[in-house]
């Protein structure tokens, strides 16, 4: 449970909400969503992952989002309220703007994006396209099972053959030679795997008939009504911005930020993870005296009857 | 007449329609839930056979006669019945593995044969609950041991419930705790779940007890036995077959026993575990000594040579992977020395290769160092010895370093011949048998002329005369051209019958060095079963040899 309650539902709704996060984020340079989709991902990180990874991944996306939006401050001349001149660069406060807002865009994405690799792991994405590409998915899983495989392959090969002939030649000819002479070692030793890999494959019924597909996820009641909401929400927010209900323009002037409605619902769609948290507080009634006692009309019968039936 | 499980009729194979017939005239039935060992030499077709009962696997080759799985012909049934039908586990425990999750792996058989959701989860659970995988279901499958992952290809079989379990050497490649595991769980699954299991396995001393049927195939291609266990060792006893260093050491005692006139009677069959052995020696030595008063009960000498000069040398050396993991060598101490063949044994994961790997000079102590002759040459073979070959064949592999180690064509003949490989110098060198290609790789390596040979596990996948060839091997090279072997292995009695000196990795660290036979005699636990048969009955030994000696019989031609 250490990565909150939204990793635990279904790979669709994860998957959905992520491509609306990711999408929005991407079509709108407007300053208050921006702003806003940057705090909850940054939020939904450090809630994912803690402080420390949060600040690594900030300190390796910031210096490129600066320098993207100061490159912009500095070529776009389209604003109004000039603030320097020099010769034909000149820098305006609605490109600051623009600069700006066009870094926070990029670092919600990229944000987005270090959640979604803590969220959906690789046998969740598998499992989400796996029905529809079998042959795929089975691909992926054996190629991130070869690859680890390969390296260590490759490093007992290095070192068997660096402990024979590594002292004989200490060159850097030498050396690119021996690695030449891994690499071929490496083919020739990965033939003799991969051919064992497919009798094994073959022995237990690879293609012998549509293939199916593990499921380790179920659609309950609480998946239906995620969905339900994410999709409502979606739609309310694309078309708050189709409808220009939340216009925004840098150039030639920056318009006034106004409030509106569509923030709220634009907040309410991204902190989809945090609200499903709310499910936490559902406690019994009466607070502490919680006894294991089913709570609901159906289901699991007493066990004083089992017990008597039994005898 | 009850149907049998697996039956084959006058089976013949070979190679293509020209070729010699590798296998022929074999017939055999075994009944539904019997638990047969095939043995035979290395090269005498046994993979051939297995895999002729699933067509999926099934050598390339034409072959004449009847095979019936439960009454059927396996290659008449449709895919998906055949792929359920026979469950066939393989040797390389690597290999077998598709997927990168354990659960993944459980469920891959059931997917490509297009079952349903709901009762491929309940399957998987079930097998998983009986296999004990449920504490590393989630696991990578790139991070399990050796032992897990030979668990896991088993598991991942037995999920499609299939009536009959072939394996071929299934714990070849593990070592002697993980196979025991192994060993114990395919008892389970042919005890309480009545699987039939037909396996090869060169392990007799774990399988032999199990198994309720023998079927040994002899070096022409014929079935040249099919019984149960005291038929095979009676057999064997009378005619051997190269076999006897297969057995379990309580029956190869018993054999030695018999074969000199001391057998004590009065027991119907030859005993298979320590425990049997036991009480077979208390018996045998009771009548020995009402036969004679003066048994020679000689003490076996201590088989030490006087040590030579250390030439390679680990001081107080501390190593480790990286900063942020523990140490593997925490202050090792040891000696190597010139003309002897010395053993390091220990756990998995204790440090042994990476013990090799510092003296080999291939990793840098982090603390403390190697001492040694500045132009001393130090060969480090790894547990892979495939890794060392680039070439198609042999003798071209065994040319590769010519310039480097300065050796000519006859020079490589000539090695070629003293190991015996002569008649494979075109082979290519992936082609060759567990034992050959130890042998050629040691061969490519002696062509360097190194003074020192470190040798992670050497024995690892080798069969019994395949062994004996290996251990000969190394003792000449250290008796005869002076020089120093260390070995690692987990085959405790090769240890007692090739090793001058045996070390104990422990803990990260060398607990005690001491001779190889003096070494067995104090442990318990850590020792090879003959010392365990005969601790307190016959002082001193360790081999079946030293039993022997000690009651004064001719060692026949038994050993080594």
């Amino acid at each position: 449970m250490a990565k909150g309650l939204f990793a635990t539902y279904h790979p669709a709704v994860c998957m959905l909400f992520f491509l609306a996060a990711i999408g929005f984020a991407f079509s709108t340079q407007h300053p208050a969503y921006v702003a806003l989709s940057c705090t909850v991902s940054g939020a939904y990180l450090v809630y994912l992952r803690g402080w420390r990874p949060f600040l690594r991944t900030m300190g390796t996306c910031i210096p490129p989002v600066v320098f993207v939006g100061l490159l912009n401050s500095l070529f776009n001349a389209a604003g109004a309220t000039i603030l320097w001149q020099w010769g034909p660069f000149c820098i305006c406060v609605e490109g600051l703007w623009y600069g700006v807002a066009m870094g926070g865009m990029l670092t919600a994405v990229l944000l987005w994006f270090a959640c979604y690799n803590e969220v959906m792991t690789e046998d969740k994405f598998t499992y989400l396209f796996g029905r529809r590409l079998p042959t795929v998915s089975l691909m992926v899983t054996m190629v991130s099972r070869w690859v680890p495989r390969m390296v260590s392959r490759g490093r007992s090969a290095h070192d068997s053959q660096e402990a024979l002939i590594g002292g004989y030649d200490p060159s850097k000819k030498g050396k690119l030679q021996r690695g030449v002479r891994t690499a071929t070692v490496l083919v020739g030793l990965g033939m003799e795997d991969s051919i064992q890999t497919a009798d094994s494959m073959s022995a237990r019924g690879y293609g012998s008939a549509m293939r199916t597909s593990y499921a380790r996820f179920k659609w309950h009641a609480r998946e239906r009504v995620a969905i339900g909401a994410l999709g409502v929400l979606i739609v309310a927010n694309a078309a708050l911005l189709a409808t220009d209900a939340v216009a925004f323009a840098f150039y030639p002037l920056v318009s006034p930020i106004e409030l509106s409605w569509g923030y709220a619902t634009y907040a309410l769609m991204l902190g989809m993870p945090f609200c499903v948290e709310l499910e936490r507080l559902r406690r019994p009634r009466h607070g502490s005296s919680y006894t294991g006692q089913p709570r609901t009309r159906v289901g699991v019968p007493d066990a004083k009857k089992m017990g008597g039936s039994a005898t | 007449m009850t149907e049998h499980a697996v039956e084959m009729r006058d089976y013949a194979f070979a190679y293509g329609p020209a070729g010699a017939d590798v296998l022929h005239g074999i017939t055999f039935g075994l009944e539904s839930g019997s638990f047969a060992v095939l043995c035979g030499a290395s090269g005498s077709g046994k993979s051939t056979l297995l895999r002729a009962l699933k067509p999926e696997l099934a050598v390339a080759g034409s072959s004449r006669g009847t095979v019936r799985v439960l009454g059927d012909d396996p290659y008449l049934l449709s895919p998906v019945e055949s792929a359920t039908r026979v469950g066939f586990v393989m040797q390389d425990p690597e290999n077998q593995i598709v997927t990168d999750t354990v659960w993944h792996e459980l469920a891959f058989g059931l997917e490509s044969i297009g079952m349903d959701t709901q009762t491929m989860r309940r399957r998987v659970a079930e097998t998983a609950h009986f296999f004990g995988i449920g504490g590393w279901f989630d696991r990578r499958t790139a991070d399990l041991s050796g032992g897990q992952k030979q668990l896991l290809n088993l598991a991942a079989i037995m999920v499609m419930q299939p009536d009959v379990l072939v394996l071929d050497e299934p714990t070849s490649q593990l070592d002697p705790i993980a196979a025991k595991g192994f060993f114990d769980v395919l008892e389970r699954v042919n005890a309480e779940l009545g699987i039939t299991v037909l396996i090869t396995e060169h392990r007799l001393e774990e399988v032999l007890p199990f198994a309720d049927r023998v079927l040994f195939l002899g070096r022409d291609g014929t079935l040249a036995y099919d019984g149960d266990c005291d038929g095979f060792v009676r057999m064997l006893g009378t005619d051997d077959k190269g076999l006897y260093a297969a057995l379990p050491a309580a029956t190869r005692m018993s054999l030695l026993l018999e074969r000199s006139g001391t057998d004590p009677g009065g027991h119907d069959s030859y005993p298979v575990t320590v425990r049997e052995g036991r009480s077979y020696l208390a018996s045998a030595l009771a009548t020995v000594r009402a036969q004679s008063e003066q048994v020679a009960e000689s003490l076996p000498a201590e088989r030490a040579l006087p040590l030579g000069d250390v030439i390679l040398r680990a001081k107080d050396v501390w190593f480790r992977y990286a900063r942020a993991m523990p140490f593997v060598l925490r202050g090792v101490d040891f000696d190597l020395y010139a003309g002897r063949v010395a053993a390091l044994v220990g756990g998995n994961g204790s440090g042994k290769s990476t013990l090799l790997a510092a003296l080999a000079g291939i990793r840098q102590p982090e603390r403390g160092r190697i001492v040694k002759a500045r132009n001393l040459r130090v060969a480090l073979m790894t547990q892979n010895p495939k890794a060392l070959f680039v070439r198609d064949r042999l003798v071209d592999d065994l040319l590769e370093w010519s310039d480097l180690g300065d050796y000519s064509l006859s020079d490589v003949n000539n090695m070629l011949e003293r190991f015996g490989l002569g008649q494979l110098r075109a082979r290519h060198p992936y082609d060759l048998s567990g034992g050959e290609t130890q042998k050629a790789a040691l061969a490519k390596i002696l062509l360097l002329e190194p003074d020192v040979l470190l040798l992670d596990e050497p024995t690892k996948g080798l069969d019994a005369p395949a062994k004996a060839q290996v251990g000969a091997i190394l003792t000449d090279l250290a008796l005869r051209e002076g020089k120093a072997v260390l070995l690692t292995t987990h085959d405790l009695e090769f240890v007692s019958e090739v090793a001058h000196t045996c070390s104990m990795l422990f803990g990260h660290e060398v607990t005690c060095t001491q001779g190889a036979h003096g070494f067995f005699l104090d442990n318990l636990f850590y020792s090879t079963p003959t010392a365990r048969i005969a601790r307190g009955m016959l002082d001193g030994c360790v081999t079946t040899t030293d039993v022997a000696v000690s009651l004064g019989l001719s060692e026949g031609t038994y050993d080594g």
